[in-house]
């Protein structure tokens, strides 16, 4: 029996396949940056979304604690040494709980409704599921 | 030009001003032995082309992270049979439904209409004795037989022991005789 190869290949095959590959590859480079640029409202909301809920959480269990019979100087100061450092050191090592309050809001309030439904109808997107999953 | 190491190509994919250069050296290196090992796991070129294309981009995303805790060819080889396998099992799915309908009936059909087939009928009658065989055996008798490869690097590819490669080539060799006494080749 002859151990020949019996597949073949086109011809000049082999001489264009690495441009092909190079030019696959900046299409899919192509696809991320796209992503990139098209997904800024969820994507780059999310921290501060989780954020806002956590003070928002926050705040509300404060109230029910200053509410209730301990002297409330001293809610304050426990609250204030560890629940705030522990909703602060979350996400962010870098940037404090005021900045990124901010910064939600400003980023918050660029987004309208038009923008939010427009992302959530966008169902012809050509982005894969790989990529997506892969810039979380 | 294609006489970079693999270290050297590393180190020049790591630095964004010679990373395109790099990634091409590599695909100059190893393009064609990366394609055989699909084109003898996917048999259709046409096939081939798609999931070598893919096996690259895959190879461009990891390649920053690769450490050389392996060799550069076996962690290659290792994603082109891997994304070689995986199309093959999409494909089992579109047709059957699930990935339980029969392999061999695939690839007996890209076999027989491949355009790109250029082997006698004796050759012919071995490679239907080859998709026949199950996937494991399958692999390793091309990469023992055609590649001519030795075991401990198939054992780095597949992840299987020595021993089980040995014992899968021994059985893929003697149902491949049978299919061809069978077959009076």
């Amino acid at each position: 029996m002859k151990k020949d190869n019996p597949y073949k290949v086109p011809e000049n095959y082999f001489d264009n396949l690495g441009a092909q590959i190079q030019s696959k590859i900046k299409q899919e480079e192509g696809k991320f940056e796209q992503l990139e640029e098209k997904t800024p409202l969820i994507i780059q909301l999310k921290p501060y979304m989780w954020m806002a809920a956590s003070v928002f959480v926050l705040v509300f269990a404060a109230r029910i604690i200053l509410s209730g019979s301990i002297s409330p100087e001293y809610k304050i100061i426990s609250f204030g040494n560890e629940e705030v450092q522990a909703i602060a050191q979350v996400d962010s090592s870098e940037t404090s709980s005021t900045e990124i309050d901010l910064e939600f809001f400003d980023e918050l309030s660029e987004v309208t409704s038009d923008d939010i439904i427009n992302y959530l109808s966008d169902s012809d997107s050509d982005i894969d599921t790989e990529v997506l999953l892969a810039n979380l | 030009m294609t006489n970079k190491s693999d270290d050297d190509i590393l180190e020049m994919f790591r630095d964004e001003a010679t990373k395109e250069e790099a990634f091409g050296l590599l695909l100059k290196k190893y393009q064609e032995r990366l394609y055989w090992q699909i084109r003898k796991i996917v048999i259709s070129h046409d096939d081939t082309d798609d999931v070598l294309q893919n096996t690259c981009v895959k190879i461009w995303k990891g390649l920053g992270n690769f450490h050389s805790k392996s060799q550069l060819f076996t962690w290659m080889y290792r994603i082109a049979t891997n994304e070689a396998l995986s199309f093959l099992k999409d494909k089992q799915r579109k047709y059957f439904g699930s990935a339980n309908g029969e392999m061999e009936e695939l690839l007996l059909a890209s076999l027989e209409s491949d355009p790109y087939f250029d082997g006698d009928t004796a050759q012919m009658e071995l490679q239907k004795a080859i998709v026949l065989l199950p996937e494991k055996q399958r692999l390793v008798f091309n990469m023992k037989y055609f590649d001519e490869m030795k075991y401990e690097e198939i054992s780095r590819i597949l992840q299987t022991s020595v021993g089980a490669l040995k014992a899968s080539y021994h059985h893929a060799v003697k149902k491949i005789e049978k299919f061809l006494i069978s077959r009076e080749v």
